[in-house]
């Protein structure tokens, strides 16, 4: 299959590509990594008659810290994310980027294009719902802010305005008794799309063993990435350990709304959301007590 | 291939069993120089560099475009088509219906049971009732979706049981059943009268993809003179010759064939451009002009064979000392929907009834019956795929004996050891293996290099959380060389020329396995020249002389012979030459590295290969040999199923170590080490590149592998969505190749391109089975039915 035909653009800044995406009113798409779109397009699902590259954008590139916020720039690539950003990258966030494809394709794919893109199971997606991430979603008119719980509207579907660009992700960032986890489940040991994935995080009373506030997000479960609130419920002010992620996981199994395809049953996707629920604790727990 | 690679692979003569090694091999004669060392590949630099042109590389100016229009049900009547609408699009040159094929409406590799077009009926999703060509492939796309298919759908069959059942569907006007072939050797009831334990199990394999990395692609071109040339990736041009020249209703000699390089066939691009050069064909006919016809993934998926599923229902008796008494077993081997390579080419080719040939395993076993059914479905159709029938019955055998093992509280090994082929052994088909038996030897050599027993003591728990259990698993098997139909053979010319340079014509293709490699480092060696001083002639029917298809780990053996002979040929007039010009007995002289001197004498006067040849040719003598081997006559009762249906065997012994994940059923295979007696090993590096490939695809067979159908249609029809291993899901693999002399074979040799996949799958699931307890009877193996078969069990063992 060959791409269909289109025009390439190549703004020289955020404004100028947020003008031309107003210019060409819904005729344009942007492109980051291309590892989605071009696809998308080689199999006729796309054909935008304009694209707009914001591979060059250096101000999409950028990370670091704003008070207590961390900020990821929408250009970063998975491949750098996965190389946890000096250090900045929350654990769960590096291990979901890490897992992503294979290096090839890291070296393309953007962490904006993966939120975009919104599949139920994405790599980069579920760590951040369970980060607590938020999205800058930017147009000529300004600047919102989304939290991804309502970002997120189905498969392929978000709350993006077709006249914004997501610039940022925000972060509360990494602070000691605090720790996160990932875990993957396929077939296979690298480009694969999950057939189920968790992400964990938690964060520790000053006593090291009551867990102050935990989030547990699934993949697959759903048509969008989602939170499960019974793990949270269970998690919160219970004593960390076997007992509290069992209930937990027993609860995330319960929220997991997972289908029957050919690549697996709704009731053993439902049994490991269960199974690396307690895993991703495990290593949540592990970093929160810096071991 | 793996780091350290030239320091891990071990290669190993073993002591010969006879020395008379026949008329053609004279190993020991003089030092093999060229043969037996691994010189790098003749095309890797261009691959490496990107310069190799695969057929999509081609330029496609002048060509038209040709496209398939595909069938949406599995089985239907074909009502009415109407192609005005496609005709009249612009850049539409032709639009085709089953009327318009020239001659035979109809191919295939054994019986020409698939149409061109589908004139009448469809048999599966994916069959093409419509040709297009266009311009553009755009256009030609379009043109497809202008085509209006009136169908009237029938009940679909997609159980080969169901098939052979009174009152199925019919899915060919000669029934569904296409044959049951039978094996019976002994008595199979006394057998299980001797037997202390008895096991009764049935095995099942999916529809497999071969996944080659090149999509199909062919072109039909109309020569000046009427012919017709169709060139592609092909792993048979022979046959393409043999099914282009009736569908154009012209003779054989009108029609011209060359293979351009191909990546990757595993037996699928026996088939497959069959099909697609009998089409292109008929478009480039009916336009006179070029036409090219490409597919995309899905289409690969879509239009071209499979791996056999199989259904195998095996009962096996033992002894308590482990000794095999019985062996009975029922394959229902599903066909799909045309026949393809599934039924017999007598006395013993075709996959079904290598299936069934093999299917007792590489056991001496004095009873066996076996009941074999080939039929067809409404599924897409099964043809050649690495291993040829094998695969699936080694699945089954090879569980089977560890069943056994674990039934009787024997070491899995032990079991094996106990009944495995030795010389002088006799097969399930009754035939004598009277040389090159190497198969304990594998055994033996596997188990010290994978450390067997030590390994197997420390199965079990691997971290204190008890989420992932350590396993051990093994596996033999044998595999065949040659494809055991009554015209087995292979034909192959040498030119030696005044300077010393050689020219080697050869019709064995290169998919990726070396025998553009392999072939000229045989010519070398036989003549006495150097690798480079060979050119090889590609595979082109006009040119080469037929030489059969490039399947059935035949081509070394066949052709390498085959070769040898043409050199011996040219060598006569070499021999009285340099005999004369160095006043010795022609028997003395020994051809090495361009020199030509007396073995006698080795420091005396030696002549240059050049002065030799141009001195021949100044008097006119034969510089032209034309060498034709076909191996030893083969024979199988078509009642009994006994016989000898294969000359030689190439045998192996795998073992494999798996960690299972018992939580989530997940596999990760730790440790490998495969032992191969593969008679001589002509160039061990690229026989280790067939050994890690091979292995690659045993274990996506066993864990992932599988085309899931849905009503007749394919789910998983891109890479995306069939999952082949990755680099990171191979273990660190071992490879051991031991040489055990073919006495038939070129400098001893004997096949090994399809042996690698053969006993992977199921040492693989036998390691998962010794970890977690749970044995997946039905592939993949895949997490969750690894974590079913351990609920099944009540959980894993606790030890
Ligand atoms: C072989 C292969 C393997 C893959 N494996 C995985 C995997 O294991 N896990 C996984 O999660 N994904 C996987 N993917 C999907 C893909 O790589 C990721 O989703 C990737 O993060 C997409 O990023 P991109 O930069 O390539 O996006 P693009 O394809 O460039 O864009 C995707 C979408 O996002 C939009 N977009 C991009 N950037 C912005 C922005 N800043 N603002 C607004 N809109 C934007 C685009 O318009 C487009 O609609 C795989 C893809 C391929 C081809």
């Amino acid at each position: 299959m060959l791409l269909p035909s289109f025009t390439y653009h190549r703004p020289g800044g955020l404004a100028e590509a947020l003008a031309m995406l107003d210019g060409f009113g819904g005729q344009a798409k942007l492109l980051a990594g291309g590892t989605d779109l071009l696809v998308n397009m080689k199999h006729g699902k796309q054909a935008p008659a304009q694209l707009i590259d914001l591979d060059g954008l250096a101000e999409l590139k950028a990370s670091g810290s704003r008070g207590d916020a961390l900020e990821l720039g929408a250009g970063l690539k998975a491949a750098a994310i996965a190389g946890g950003l000096g250090g900045a990258a929350p654990q769960a966030l590096a291990q979901g980027a890490g897992a992503l494809g294979s290096p090839q394709v890291r070296n393309r794919a953007s962490l904006g294009g993966n939120l975009v893109t919104a599949r139920p199971a994405a790599d980069m997606c579920v760590p951040l719902l369970a980060l607590g991430a938020r999205v800058a979603l930017v147009s000529p008119a300004g600047e919102r802010q989304v939290d991804l719980p309502e970002f997120f509207l189905g498969p392929g579907l978000t709350a993006l305005h077709p006249s914004e660009v997501l610039t940022r992700v925000l972060l509360a960032k990494p602070r000691p008794g605090e720790g996160s986890g990932y875990g993957k489940l396929g077939l296979r040991k690298a480009l694969e799309i999950p057939l189920v994935n968790v992400a964990a995080w938690l964060a520790l009373e000053a006593d090291g063993k009551t867990i102050k506030e935990a989030r547990v997000a699934l993949g697959a479960a759903a048509p969008t990435p989602m939170l499960s609130p019974g793990a949270a419920k269970a998690l919160a002010g219970a004593t960390a350990g076997d007992d509290a992620f069992a209930a937990a996981a027993f609860a995330a199994a319960a929220d997991a709304r997972p289908i029957d395809d050919h690549r697996g049953s709704a009731e053993y996707r439902r049994d490991m959301v269960a199974a690396l629920t307690k895993r991703c604790l495990g290593q949540a727990l592990a970093q929160a007590r810096g071991n | 291939m793996s780091q350290n690679s030239e320091e891990k692979r071990q290669v190993k003569t073993l002591e010969r069993e006879r020395l008379d090694l026949g008329r053609l091999v004279k190993v020991g004669e003089a030092g093999l120089r060229i043969v037996g060392d691994s010189v790098r590949r003749t095309d890797d630099v261009l691959k490496a560099t990107g310069k190799l042109k695969y057929a999509a590389d081609y330029p496609q100016e002048g060509f038209l475009h040709g496209k398939i229009l595909r069938s949406p049900y599995p089985h239907a009547l074909i009502r009415s088509i109407d192609v005005s609408k496609a005709r009249e699009l612009p850049g539409v040159v032709c639009a085709l219906t089953g009327g318009d094929v020239p001659g035979r409406n109809g191919f295939g590799a054994i019986l020409p049971d698939q149409p061109v077009i589908c004139q009448d009926k469809v048999r599966y999703i994916g069959d093409g009732v419509a040709l297009v060509a266009a311009e553009s492939e755009r256009i030609a796309q379009k043109a497809l979706e202008l085509i209006r298919v009136e169908y009237e759908e029938l009940p679909a069959v997609f159980d080969p049981r169901d098939a052979l059942a009174e009152g199925a569907p019919k899915i060919h006007e000669t029934g569904n059943q296409i044959s049951l072939d039978k094996l019976r050797k002994g008595d199979v009831e006394a057998g299980f009268a001797q037997a202390d334990v008895i096991l009764e199990r049935t095995y099942q394999v999916p529809f497999l993809e071969h996944a080659y990395m090149e999509p199909d692609c062919c072109w039909a071109i109309p020569q000046p003179d009427g012919t017709m040339m169709v060139e592609g990736p092909m792993q048979a041009p022979f046959a393409v010759r043999r099914n282009v020249a009736p569908v154009l209703g012209v003779p054989i000699n009108m029609v011209r064939a060359r293979q351009i390089h191909m990546g990757g066939g595993f037996g699928g691009k026996e088939d497959s451009p069959i099909d697609l050069c009998c089409r292109a064909a008929v478009l480039a006919k009916h336009t006179g002009r070029p036409v090219r016809i490409s597919l995309e993934r899905e289409e690969v998926t879509l239009q071209t064979c499979k791996r056999h599923p199989m259904i195998m229902e095996l009962k096996v008796g033992v002894t308590k000392d482990g000794k095999l008494t019985a062996f009975k077993s029922t394959v229902y081997d599903e066909q799909g929907a045309y026949a393809s390579l599934g039924p017999k080419i007598p006395p013993a080719g075709g996959s079904h009834v290598h299936a069934m040939v093999m299917s007792p395993g590489p056991y001496e076993i004095e009873n066996c019956w076996v009941d074999a059914y080939l039929c067809y479905t409404n599924h897409p159709y099964g043809g050649a795929m690495r291993g040829f029938g094998a695969p699936q019955v080694h699945i089954a055998h090879e569980q089977m004996m560890d069943e056994l093992a674990a039934e009787l509280g024997m070491d899995p090994v032990d079991i094996r050891r106990k009944n495995a082929f030795k010389l002088g052994s006799k097969t399930a088909t009754s035939q004598v293996l009277d040389q090159s038996v190497g198969l304990r030897e594998t055994l033996d050599a596997c188990e010290e290099r994978f450390g067997w027993s030590q390994r197997s003591d420390s199965a079990g728990w691997v971290d204190a959380a008890k989420t992932k259990r350590r396993g051990v698993g093994v596996a033999m098997g044998w595999y065949r060389t040659s494809i055991g139909t009554g015209g087995d053979a292979c034909g192959a010319n040498v030119h030696v020329h005044e300077d010393g340079s050689v020219i080697l014509y050869s019709g064995i293709t290169e998919m990726g396995q070396g025998a553009f490699t392999v072939l000229p480092q045989i010519c070398a060696e036989a003549l006495g020249v150097e690798l480079e001083d060979v050119r090889l002639v590609k595979p082109d029917t006009d040119l080469v002389p037929e030489s059969g298809p490039t399947v059935g780990s035949r081509s070394t053996t066949l052709m390498g012979n085959a070769i040898i002979l043409a050199c011996r040929q040219v060598r006569e007039s070499l021999d009285q030459k340099a005999a004369e010009m160095l006043g010795v007995e022609p028997e003395r002289l020994v051809f090495c590295g361009r020199k030509v001197f007396d073995r006698d004498n080795p420091d005396g006067k030696a002549l240059e290969f050049r002065q030799v040849a141009a001195a021949a040719m100044a008097s006119g003598m034969r510089l032209i040999g034309q060498g034709w081997w076909a191996p030893p006559k083969a024979s199988l009762d078509p009642e009994t199923g006994q016989g000898s249906p294969y000359f030689v065997y190439t045998y192996s012994t795998h073992m494999a170590e798996v960690e299972v994940d018992v939580q989530t059923g997940e596999v990760t295979v730790t440790d490998y080490v495969a032992a191969f007696d593969v008679g001589k090993a002509i160039n061990p590096k690229a026989l280790e590149g067939q050994i890690e490939g091979g292995v690659a695809m045993g274990l996506g067979y066993a864990l992932m592998e599988k085309v899931v159908l849905e009503n007749g249609m394919p789910q998983n029809m891109s890479l995306q969505n069939y999952l082949i291993p990755t680099m990171l899901d191979m273990p660190d693999l071992k490879p051991l190749v031991l040489e055990q002399t073919n006495q038939h074979g070129p400098y001893g040799a004997k096949g090994i391109g399809e042996m690698p996949n053969i006993p992977a799958t199921p040492a693989v699931i036998n390691a998962v089975a010794n970890a977690c307890g749970g044995r997946v009877r039905s592939l993949p193996a895949n997490p969750e039915a690894v974590f079913w078969a351990i609920r099944e069990l009540g959980g894993p063992p606790q030890d």
